[in-house]
C-alpha cells in the first residue's frame, strides 16, 4: 500500500491536504490506542509530506503574514519572494547567489562569503522583532565587518602564522550583535564553512578551532538538512581530518620543515578533483615526489576508502598518468631533484658505486703519474 | 481515580482533571509546590516537602534533597544509619503527594500519570515507574515534561502555531518544537540535558560565597566547616531568587562574632553563569535542525520550568530568538497541568474529545556490531535501529548475522547514544541468544526494537533459522532493580514509619523555627526559643482551633525574623 492509499487522499503537494487527511486519521488510530496502526499511518504522512516536496509550498503557519522583505544588502527586488519566508530546505533549490547583483558582487570580489551570508539573511529581519538589535546589521558595522571578514579570508591565504590572526578577528566579528540569533548564526557558520572549504589550500589550524568553538562536531552536523552546506560539511571534515593526519604523522616523518611543495601538494590532493592541478603535480619532479608520499600513506592509512581524505579520482588518475603507488621510500630529509628514490638501497648502491669510480679514478691517476 | 504528578528535582506537584478543567492540588500546608526534600525524624519517621526541607540546614545528615539527579544510577543515599536508592526517596514524596490529592478529593488514587524529563534515558524512566510502585501508585503512563507543557500550553490557542518549549527546571534542561494545528499536538523534535538546570546556577553563587567566606575567614574554600557550607548554599539560593527581581542580593551571614558580607550583581552572576548559558544553546540548535525549522519559523518561545525566571534566561531567549518569550501559564505548574490534562486524554474525557497528542523520542537507540575493515572485523562500531526523534510508539527491525565460523551464540549490546561507536553511547543491557553453530554468515537474526509511548525500550531477538524468540525489557543494569527487589524494598519501606500528615504544618514550623535559631544569635536566639517553647505548650493542649491561630502567628513573626533578622 502506497502512502496516498493510506491516507485515504490522491496524490498532492499541497502540505496542507495532508495535514488534514493525517489529523483526519489520527482520530482512529492515535498513538495511545493503536501502535501499530499509528506507526503506518505516521509512517505513510511523512513519506507524503517528504514527496509532495513540500519545501516548495508556502509554510502553513506563515502563509498570513506577510514577510516584507528587509533592506539589508540591496539584493534586487526579484530575490525577494514576497509573503514566501525563506526555509531553509527552500534555499536549497536556488542556490545562495543567483541574482544580478550576486553575480557582480562576485566577479567584483572574487569572495562573497559575507555577502552570501549576508544575502540569505535578508529575510531574518522578518523574524527581528526587536528592531534596534536587528539595526546594526543594516548599519555601518556591516560594512566594516565585510571588509573584517575579507581580511579575515586573506589572512587564511597568507600562511599558518596567519590563521591564528584571523581567529581572532573571526572572534570579533561573532560578538556583534546581529550575529547572537540563532538562524543569523547558522546562516553566517555555513557560508564561512563554505569560504573554508573554498581555500586553495586548508587552514588547519583555523578550521580546528572553528569546529570546536561552533561545535560542528558534537551532534552531527549542523548542515544534515540543508544542501547549501552539507556537501561542505563533508568536505571541511574530510579534509580536516586528512590534514590532522598528515600534521601529526606524515610531515615530521618525510621532512623537517614544511617547505612550499609540502604545501602544494597537499592543497592540491585534499581538494576535489581537479585534472589540472594533478598535472602540475605531475610535471614537476619535487612535487610528483611529495604527492607520491602522499598518495601512498594517505592509502596505506585509510585501509577503509570512505574515510580516506584523498578522493578515489586522485588515485585513479594518479595509477593511470603516473604509475602504480610503490612502496614509501625510507624517511629522509632533503630533497634533490633526482627521479627515482624507491629505497635506500638506491643511495647505498650509489654510493658504493660513486667510492668505487672515485678509486677507480684515483688508481687510474696514481698510475698516470 | 489518576492524577498527575510533576516529579521534580527541587518540587513537585500533583493534579488532577475534573469538571472539564485542570487543577493543581495544594499539600497540607495549603502550597501547591511540595519541596522534593525527604528527611529523617529525630523519631526516625519520615519527613516529606517543606518540613524535610527546613531541616537540610538543622539535619544534613538526617535529609536529602535533589536526589532526582541520581536517578537510574545504583547509588545510594544515607540518611543517618539507612540507606536509600533514589527512587525510594522519590517514592516518599509521590506518597505524600498521593495521600494530599486523596485529602482533597476524598477518593482513593490509585493511579498516576508521571512527568519526566523528556532527555530522560531507559533507566531514569525506569527508576521513576519503579518509584511509583513503591509508592503504591500505578504508573499508568511516563509523559515527557515538555511534551506535558506544550499540551497545556497548546490547548490556551485557538489557531494552528509552531513554539518552541524550553523548560530548565532544577536540574534538568530540555527543548522541545511542538506544532499545534486542528486540536493536535505534535511534537517535532526534543533535545536537551540532563544535567543542567537551576541548582546549577545556585552552585555558581554558591562557589562566590565560599570564595568570599574563606578570604574573610582566612581559609580555604573547600574547607569551611560544614555548617557554614551549608547555610552559604541556603544563601546563594536566597541570592539568586532575589536576583530574579532585583539588580543586586546583598545578603550577609553570621559567623561567630563576624559578619561576612556576601553581595552579588546581576552582571556579576551573568558573568559566572556564561558557561552555562553555552550548555543552553547546543539543544536548542539541534532541536530546530532535527524538526527541519529555523527560529525565524516559530511563532513563540514558551519559557516552563521555575529556572526560567532568572533575567539572564530571559535575555539569552531574546538574543537567540530575537522576539520575547511568552509566559501565559504559571512556569511552575504547566507541567502539573498538561500531566493533568493527559489524564483526561487517557480517560477519554469529553471535554477533550478531538484532542490528540504525538510525541517523539529524544535518544537514537540501536546495538553493537562488527564492521568489516579489509578482510577483518572491527568491534564497537554502533548500529542505530531507532534513530533520534521519530515518533512514539515505534517498532522497528534490523538483521545481523553471525561473523565467525561455528559460532555458538550471538550476545546482542544494547546502546543509546549518537555516536559511531558504542564506547561513547551508554550501555542500557544485553541480551544473548544461542544460534545452530554453521559457517560465518549463515545464520541471521532478527533484532526487533519497540519503544512504547512511555519511552521505555523492548528487545526482541528471532533466531531466523529456528524461529525462536527471546525478549527482554533490559534489566541487566545496575541502575535498574530488578523484580525482586522491587518486592522487597517495598516490604521494607512499609516499615517505615511515616511522619503523619495532618502533622506536617506544625512539624514544618517547628523546624523552620529550628533552623532560624541556628541561624541567629544573641537576643534573637533567645526570642526563637522562648517562641518555640510557647508553641509546644500550645501543642500539647491538643485545642485544634487555638493551635491553628498560634501556628498562623508564629509563622508570621518567623517570616519577619527571615527577612530581617538583624532588626530583632
Amino acid at each position: 500500500m502506497d502512502c496516498w492509499s493510506i491516507l485515504g487522499i490522491a496524490e498532492t503537494s499541497d502540505r496542507r491536504l495532508i495535514k488534514r487527511a493525517y489529523r483526519r486519521l489520527l482520530r482512529q488510530t492515535g498513538p495511545e490506542d493503536d501502535a501499530a496502526g499509528y506507526q503506518r499511518l505516521r509512517e505513510a504522512y511523512e513519506v507524503a509530506l517528504a514527496v509532495s516536496g513540500y519545501s516548495t509550498e508556502p509554510p502553513v503557519a506563515e502563509s498570513e503574514e506577510s514577510a516584507e522583505p528587509a533592506p539589508g544588502f540591496d539584493v534586487p527586488a526579484s530575490e525577494v519572494r514576497e509573503g514566501e519566508p525563506q526555509k531553509l530546505d527552500e534555499s536549497t533549490e536556488s542556490p545562495p547567489v543567483t541574482g544580478e547583483r550576486g553575480k557582480q558582487f562576485e566577479q567584483s570580489t572574487g569572495r562573497f562569503g559575507f555577502y552570501r551570508f549576508g544575502f540569505c539573511n535578508i529575510n531574518l529581519a522578518n523574524s527581528a522583532q526587536i528592531p534596534n538589535l536587528a539595526a546594526g546589521y543594516h548599519g555601518d558595522t556591516t560594512v566594516a565587518d565585510y571588509r573584517l571578514y575579507k581580511t579575515m579570508l586573506k589572512l587564511l591565504d597568507r600562511d599558518q602564522a596567519a590563521e591564528a590572526e584571523a581567529f581572532e578577528l573571526l572572534q570579533k566579528l561573532l560578538t556583534r550583535d546581529y550575529l547572537q540569533g540563532i538562524d543569523a548564526r547558522y546562516e553566517f557558520e555555513g557560508s564561512l564553512l563554505l569560504d573554508i572549504t573554498e581555500r586553495a589550500s586548508f587552514p588547519l589550524d583555523f578550521s580546528q578551532r572553528v569546529a570546536e568553538l561552533f561545535g560542528w562536531q558534537q551532534y552531527g552536523s549542523p548542515f544534515k538538512y540543508d544542501e547549501r552546506y552539507s556537501q561542505a560539511y563533508e568536505i571541511f571534515f574530510h579534509r580536516m581530518r586528512c590534514g590532522q593526519y598528515v600534521v601529526q604523522d606524515l610531515r615530521p616523518r618525510f621532512s623537517d620543515w614544511v617547505d612550499e611543495q609540502w604545501m602544494t601538494a597537499e592543497s592540491a590532493l585534499f581538494s576535489t578533483f581537479d585534472e589540472n592541478r594533478l598535472k602540475t603535480l605531475a610535471a614537476d619532479p619535487e612535487l610528483r615526489y611529495r604527492a607520491g608520499i602522499i598518495l601512498k600513506y594517505t592509502r596505506d592509512y585509510f585501509e577503509d576508502n570512505a574515510n580516506s581524505p584523498v578522493s578515489q579520482a586522485h588515485y585513479d588518475w594518479w595509477q593511470q598518468h603516473v604509475g602504480e603507488l610503490k612502496q614509501l621510500p625510507e624517511p629522509y630529509l632533503y630533497a634533490s631533484s633526482d627521479t627515482d628514490r624507491e629505497s635506500t638501497g638506491y643511495w647505498l648502491f650509489s654510493v658504493v658505486v660513486a667510492i668505487y669510480i672515485l678509486s677507480k679514478l684515483a688508481s687510474a691517476l696514481s698510475a698516470g703519474g | 481515580m489518576i492524577v498527575g504528578i510533576d516529579l521534580g528535582t527541587t518540587n513537585s506537584l500533583v493534579s488532577v482533571f475534573r469538571d472539564d478543567s485542570f487543577e493543581v492540588i495544594p499539600n497540607s500546608l495549603g502550597d501547591f509546590l511540595t519541596p522534593s526534600v525527604v528527611g529523617l525524624d529525630d523519631e526516625g519517621q519520615v519527613l516529606t516537602g517543606a518540613a524535610a526541607k527546613e531541616r537540610l540546614l538543622t539535619h544534613p545528615e538526617l535529609t536529602a534533597a535533589n536526589f532526582k539527579r541520581l536517578m537510574g544510577s545504583s547509588s545510594e543515599i544515607k540518611l543517618g544509619k539507612k540507606k536509600f536508592r533514589p527512587e525510594e526517596l522519590s517514592s516518599f514524596i509521590l506518597r505524600a503527594l498521593r495521600l494530599d490529592a486523596e485529602a482533597f478529593l476524598g477518593d482513593q488514587v490509585e493511579e498516576a500519570i508521571i512527568t519526566v524529563p523528556a532527555y530522560f534515558n531507559d533507566s531514569q524512566r525506569k527508576a521513576t515507574k519503579i518509584a511509583g510502585e513503591l509508592a503504591g501508585i500505578r504508573v499508568a503512563r511516563l509523559l515527557n515534561e515538555p511534551t506535558s507543557a506544550a499540551l497545556a500550553y497548546g490547548l490556551h490557542h485557538e489557531k494552528e502555531c509552531r513554539y518552541l518549549v524550553f523548560d530548565l527546571g532544577g536540574g534538568t534542561f530540555d527543548v522541545s518544537i511542538v506544532e499545534y494545528f486542528d486540536q493536535l499536538v505534535e511534537v517535532h523534535a526534543s533535545a536537551g540535558n540532563n544535567f543542567l538546570g537551576g541548582e546549577d546556577f545556585t552552585e555558581v553563587i554558591y562557589q562566590h560565597f565560599a570564595r568570599l567566606c574563606a578570604q574573610v575567614l582566612g581559609r580555604d574554600a573547600e574547607a569551611l566547616p560544614p555548617v557554614l557550607d551549608k547555610m552559604l548554599k541556603f544563601r546563594a539560593e536566597q541570592a539568586k531568587l532575589l536576583l530574579s527581581t532585583q539588580d543586586q542580593a546583598a545578603l550577609q551571614q553570621k559567623w561567630h562574632d563576624q559578619v561576612i558580607d556576601l553581595t552579588v550583581t546581576q552582571d556579576q552572576f551573568e558573568n559566572w553563569a556564561g558557561e552555562l548559558v553555552m550548555k543552553i544553546e547546543t539543544p536548542i540548535r539541534q532541536a530546530l535542525r532535527d524538526s527541519k525549522m529555523r527560529a525565524g519559523d516559530l511563532d513563540e518561545i514558551v519559557l516552563v520550568g521555575g529556572a526560567t525566571r532568572m533575567p539572564l534566561i530571559r535575555k539569552l531567549v531574546t538574543r537567540l530568538f530575537r522576539r520575547f518569550p511568552s509566559v501565559q501559564i504559571d512556569a511552575d505548574k504547566v507541567v502539573a497541568a498538561g500531566a493533568a490534562i493527559q489524564t483526561g486524554l487517557m480517560q477519554k474525557h469529553a471535554a477533550l474529545e478531538d484532542v490528540v497528542m504525538t510525541d517523539v523520542s529524544p535518544y537514537t537507540l540501536g546495538v553493537e556490531i562488527s564492521r568489516q575493515v579489509g578482510d577483518r572485523y572491527a568491534d564497537g562500531h554502533f548500529m542505530p535501529i531507532i534513530e533520534r526523534n521519530s515518533f512514539i510508539p515505534v517498532s522497528r527491525v534490523e538483521t545481523v548475522c553471525t561473523v565467525s565460523d561455528y559460532q555458538p551464540k550471538i550476545e546482542v549490546r544494547i546502546y543509546q547514544g549518537e555516536n559511531p561507536m558504542v564506547k561513547d553511547n551508554i550501555f542500557l543491557g544485553s541480551l544473548t541468544v544461542d544460534v545452530p553453530r554453521k559457517k560465518r554468515g549463515e545464520e541471521e537474526i532478527d533484532i526487533r526494537f519497540t519503544y512504547d509511548i512511555n519511552g521505555l525500550l523492548e528487545v526482541e531477538v528471532e533466531v531466523k533459522s529456528t524461529g525462536k524468540k527471546s525478549s527482554i525489557l533490559i534489566e541487566e543494569n545496575p541502575g535498574v532493580l530488578s523484580k525482586e527487589e522491587i518486592a522487597s524494598r517495598f516490604k521494607q519501606l512499609e516499615k517505615l514509619k511515616i511522619h503523619p500528615r495532618d502533622q506536617i504544618p506544625n512539624q514544618a514550623l517547628i523546624n523552620k523555627a529550628n533552623r532560624l535559631y541556628q541561624e541567629n544569635l544573641g537576643a534573637t536566639r533567645d526570642y526563637i526559643s522562648e517562641l518555640l517553647a510557647n508553641f509546644d505548650a500550645i501543642l500539647s493542649r491538643q485545642d485544634e482551633r487555638e493551635i491553628r491561630e498560634a501556628r498562623e502567628q508564629l509563622g508570621e513573626i518567623l517570616n519577619q525574623i527571615e527577612e530581617d533578622p538583624l532588626a530583632q
